[in-house]
């Protein structure tokens, strides 16, 4: 059987005992960040989180790249944003999507944005998630 | 600034005492620093700005693509992200800013 390795340059230890996988995560904007909890989500297309937080960096969440977004069992709106976003020592020039509706209390790291511009792996069973930036 | 004078300045430096060497350092840091506040986010932020922008002009045009734009500027486009990559490199753009394209009328998917 042909074997297969990959390098990463982080290790990160997420509690496994929590819904989702679960990693540190920080939007940068003008000197101003703000911090909060996301979860990796491979099916999403792109990164969103929640209304608040854009707020907390000055958007004015309308003004920004209006876009639909669909569930298994909802659509939704959401808008995109030029932004620095940090997961754990990783940072990267990324469009973020805000949910329009304050009552979204959802925050995903998806492909676009950050999913592609990583290498990721993972070991549910131990907690364990490597991570690198993508370097071509 | 004149090279004779910052060659004074550093000689004067070389006889200073650790503790003043230390304080000049952080003074030093500090300058950069705020400088750094100062001048370079604002126009970062405009930069972001003016993608968005871009964005919502050319989404119907590029959409399905993923986009290189430096600036406000098209450098490439391509059906891969390596795709827009690469030839963004080739015509000198390490650092492009890389995106996928939506158009307004898809639905991507959001996971969970």
């Amino acid at each position: 059987m042909a074997e297969h390795r990959l390098g990463f340059e982080k290790l990160l230890y997420y509690d496994a005992g929590e819904s989702g996988i679960t990693v540190k995560t920080t939007l940068k904007l003008s000197g101003k960040s703000v911090s909060f909890q996301a979860k990796i989500d491979t099916g999403s297309s792109f990164c969103i989180f929640e209304r608040k937080y854009g707020e907390e960096l000055g958007f004015e969440i309308e003004k920004g790249l209006f876009q639909r977004v669909g569930t298994a069992t909802d659509v939704f709106v959401v808008y995109g944003f030029r932004i620095g976003l940090q997961v754990e020592d990783f940072e990267f020039d990324s469009l973020v999507y805000f949910a329009q509706d304050e009552n979204f209390t959802r925050n995903v790291l998806g492909r676009h944005g950050w999913l592609e511009l990583v290498k990721i792996g993972i070991i549910d069973y131990e907690g364990k998630l490597y991570l690198s930036r993508y370097l071509d | 600034m004149q090279p004779e004078t910052l060659t004074e300045i550093k000689q004067q430096i070389i006889l200073l005492d650790e503790d003043s060497k230390k304080d000049l350092a952080d003074f030093l840091a500090e300058e950069l620093e705020s400088k750094k506040e100062s001048v370079s986010l604002p126009i970062a932020d405009e930069v972001y700005k003016s993608q968005i922008e871009w964005l919502k002009e050319n989404r119907e045009k590029y959409a399905g693509k993923y986009v290189a734009l430096s600036g406000n500027e098209l450098v490439s486009e391509g059906k891969t992200l390596r795709e827009a990559h690469e030839k963004a490199k080739e015509k000198g753009f390490q650092n492009p800013f890389l995106t996928f394209v939506y158009s307004e009328n898809d639905v991507p998917f959001g996971g969970w």
